[in-house]
């Protein structure tokens, strides 16, 4: 390299280094989300769901007239050169959007296994954004669920909009299973004009 | 209702006319079993009387009795009596069971006992009359925690089938020798493994009555209360002796400590206390990591993190500690010459010659204990291997100057480490020799572990990594230390077993995370493998991951990002560079590190 470039170079190392550090991902997830998403980690389930499991979205059921929230758990196999399968659900859990999880335990057989479909969404940043409103719609979802009153014309729609994004971004695969989780739930997101998550 | 026909109901229980073999007046629920229950109960009371045959006359009156009051209790389902009647009954029931409890058996404690079933079909009776008329506290006749009423649940899955049937009552008899031993236990002291032996138990026997389908009239609330019973004293047991051994474990380093001020102060020491400490201080560390994992597991079965944070944070604390009087230790130990000034800066102990340098090393020396822990290399030796590429080929310098500056993280990271303005930390390209594919699809974790064993020489040499992926699980699945796949509370654990110190952390923020690897430790991380491999987006894909080092800007402001060990592909990931921000993104929270 000739000499006159040195400066150049010192320079640039300069800005290089000086640059400040990345930005990093921030938290934007609401507490609902982190706690659903974080279930593995949390007794019991920490204690009955091996860490290689992930928790599906949560689905709004009624207890005794109390609001509470299923998931099921999910294995995966594979690699990316010869394939990616999913597990259908192998483990369920019930807790509440404060944070007790009232069970949580591993079913008899494994779940059936399937091809890996990637959601339709292809930028990650879209698809985070998209999840995290989605989440905030799972727990409002809940609370008119829960309350058991006739829906306005809005809060139909929100409810039409929140079942069109539920199928948007869970697995076709496991729609049967996110179907099971609730029926009541699902019952009443039709009757309000939704569609339940569908195979398709 | 009227008096008559209580005082008829009364006369029938009363009655000797009442008949051994009288028929089920209205068969409900269990109502079809109760002619073969009946032909049972009484066949068992023809077999006490030819084995004990002074109780014989005990035995066909207590079995009258049964009978009468079953026959009583079929009325009142019916609708046909009132609710003293019904508590009347009740009572008599309990003490009927009673007497049958001080039946002899002459066919052992683990054998059937028929006339619980009359109980079993006479109580169910009695609590549908009794709920019928609103007052289901009448026919509530045991404490749950009454073993008699375990012995009725067990008797309730025999009328249903049989194959629930023995799994009940094998629920019993192995809660009767965890009873007996713990009680043992309690008397005369419990060694660590005992009490660990005892905590498994009672997670299998807890797990055996989860197994069983729910009964109607009880929800075998008996058996579950007899479970949990027991699970409960073991805990307690076993709390008590996982703090003794936390106990130790600090007293030990105290020692350790108090030895080394001695050793530095005075040159003449020979320094023989220090050496002699080691493996008993990593013993302690063994039992005290496996105890608080095994708790915060246990526990967590139950939602307790509370407690079991507490006992990880104090082994997280005390391993830390030893990590750095082992590092003091072998300062002391060098000084004298007692082992090789090389060796000691590697961190070795035991005199064990070094592996050449290459990327994998043909023969590695026998290996020998360490201070404490029974590691031949505490720490791997560093710039053995060279640091694997960030991004391949030999771009010009202008090209470096150019990425540099680049928005693209890999090819800044790069620019600034082949032009010397980053520095690694850790030791990634010794990792990045031990890299294989997991064959498990569940054995990322152990996968991790087996590369970080063999990467401390822990490993005879003929034991490929295949052969020591299988041998792991196969020791986790036996330890418990593996179910499905790992349990986060045991991830690391293997190492544990085999003495190494480690420090787990769940749950936490990337400031913990970095501040570990700028200590230039190895981690295992949890992370979500799709977003890892570049898979766009969808269901997360947990995984486990090492990370092998660091890259960070000579400043040390700056981390520039990881070199990971991914087994989850193939070609494995050996010493893959991953941007930090990328990382970060994929990581879920959770790592544990290796001191």
């Amino acid at each position: 390299m000739s000499p006159r470039r040195w400066p150049v170079l010192i320079l640039a190392a300069a800005c290089a280094c000086s640059r400040s550090a990345p930005e990093l991902p921030k938290e934007k997830r609401s507490a609902f989300q982190i706690l659903s998403e974080g279930l593995v980690s949390d007794p019991p389930c920490s204690s009955r769901i091996p860490m290689e499991w992930s928790p599906s979205l949560p689905v709004p059921t009624l207890k005794e007239g109390r609001l509470l929230y299923r998931v099921f758990f999910r294995g995966w196999h594979g690699r990316p050169d010869t394939g990616l399968f999913l597990h259908d659900a192998e483990g369920d859990a019930l807790f509440s959007a404060e944070g007790p999880i009232l069970d949580c335990r591993q079913r008899e057989k494994p779940g059936r296994a399937f091809a890996d479909e990637p959601s339709t969404i292809k930028d990650q940043a879209e698809y985070d954004a998209r999840l995290r409103a989605l989440y905030l719609s799972i727990e409002e979802m809940g609370r008119l669920f829960a309350e058991g009153n006739a829906l306005s014309t809005e809060e139909k729609i929100k409810t039409a909009v929140f079942a069109e994004e539920f199928d948007a971004l869970s697995s076709p695969g496991h729609a049967r299973s996110y179907r099971a989780l609730s029926p009541d739930f699902w019952a009443w997101v039709k009757k309000n004009g939704g569609k339940v998550p569908s195979s398709r | 209702m009227p008096r008559l026909q209580t005082f008829l109901l009364l006369a029938l229980l009363l009655s000797p006319l009442s008949l051994r073999s009288s028929p089920a007046p209205e068969p409900k629920s269990l109502a079809p079993l109760e002619p073969a229950a009946r032909a049972a109960a009484e066949a068992d009371i023809d077999n006490l009387c030819r084995s004990v045959p002074e109780k014989c006359d005990e035995g066909q009156r207590l079995l009258s009795d049964y009978f009468k009051t079953l026959n009583a209790a079929t009325i009142c389902d019916e609708g046909s009596c009132e609710i003293k009647m019904v508590r009347l009954l009740n009572h008599r029931l309990r003490d009927l069971d009673e007497r049958e409890n001080r039946l002899p058996r002459p066919a052992g404690e683990t054998a059937a006992r028929p006339l619980l079933r009359l109980s079993v079909m006479a109580s169910g009776r009695l609590m549908r009359a009794a709920v019928r008329m609103n007052s289901p506290e009448s026919a509530i006749q045991y404490s749950p925690d009454d073993r008699r009423f375990a012995a009725r649940d067990v008797e309730e899955y025999c009328l249903m089938a049989a194959s629930d049937c023995t799994a009940a009552r094998a629920l019993l008899a192995s809660d009767d020798q965890l009873r007996d031993e713990l009680e043992i236990c309690g008397v005369n002291g419990c060694a660590f493994e005992k009490a660990d032996e005892l905590l498994l138990r009672a997670e299998a026997e807890m797990s055996g009555y989860l197994g069983l389908p729910k009964i109607d009239s009880s929800n075998a609330v008996g058996l579950y209360s007899l479970a949990n019973g027991t699970d409960q004293r073991i805990v307690s047991l076993y709390t008590t002796i996982v703090n003794r051994e936390l106990d130790a474990l600090r007293e030990g380093a105290n020692g350790l400590e108090k030895s080394l001020d001695h050793v530095e102060k005075d040159p003449a020491d020979p320094a023989d206390s220090i050496k002699s400490m080691g493996a008993d201080l990593h013993e302690r560390h063994r039992r005290a990591a496996l105890g608080a994992d095994r708790l915060a597991h246990h526990l967590g079965y139950g939602g307790d993190s509370s407690r079991s944070s507490h006992w990880r944070g104090r082994v997280n604390a005390e391993a830390a500690r030893l990590s750095a009087l082992r590092a003091r230790a072998l300062a002391v130990l060098s000084a004298r010459g007692l082992v090789a000034r090389r060796e000691a800066e590697n961190g070795v102990l035991a005199g064990a010659p070094r592996p050449p340098p290459s990327a994998a090393p043909a023969s590695r020396p026998e290996p020998s204990r360490t201070l404490f822990d029974s590691r031949m290399i505490p720490r791997p030796e560093a710039s053995v291997t060279s640091v694997p590429d960030i991004l391949p080929g030999e771009p010009s310098r202008l090209k470096l100057v150019n990425n540099m500056l680049s928005e693209n993280p890999l090819a800044r990271a790069d620019a600034l480490r082949r032009l010397g303005l980053s520095k690694t930390i850790g030791d990634p390209g010794r990792y990045a020799a031990h890299a294989f594919t997991q064959k498990d699809p569940s054995g990322c974790a152990v996968a991790a572990q087996a590369q970080i064993l063999l990467a401390h020489g822990l490993v005879a040499d003929s034991v490929t990594a295949e052969t020591l992926e299988r041998v792991l699980i196969i020791e986790a699945k036996r330890k418990n230390l593996m179910i499905t796949g790992t349990p986060p509370e045991y991830s690391g654990s293997l190492l544990v077993e085999r003495g190494m110190l480690v420090a787990k952390n769940r749950r936490t923020d990337h400031a913990t995370l970095e501040a570990a690897l700028r200590r230039g430790s190895v981690l295992m991380a949890g992370v979500n493998a799709r977003a890892l491999w570049g898979l766009g987006s969808g269901p997360a894909l947990p995984h486990a991951i090492l990370l092998t080092g660091a890259e960070i800007t000579s400043s040390g402001t700056e981390v520039l990002g990881v070199y990971i060990n991914d087994s989850g592909v193939s070609p494995p990931g050996a010493g893959r560079f991953v941007p930090w921000a990328e990382f970060l993104r994929a990581w879920q929270g959770d790592f544990v590190e290796v001191l």
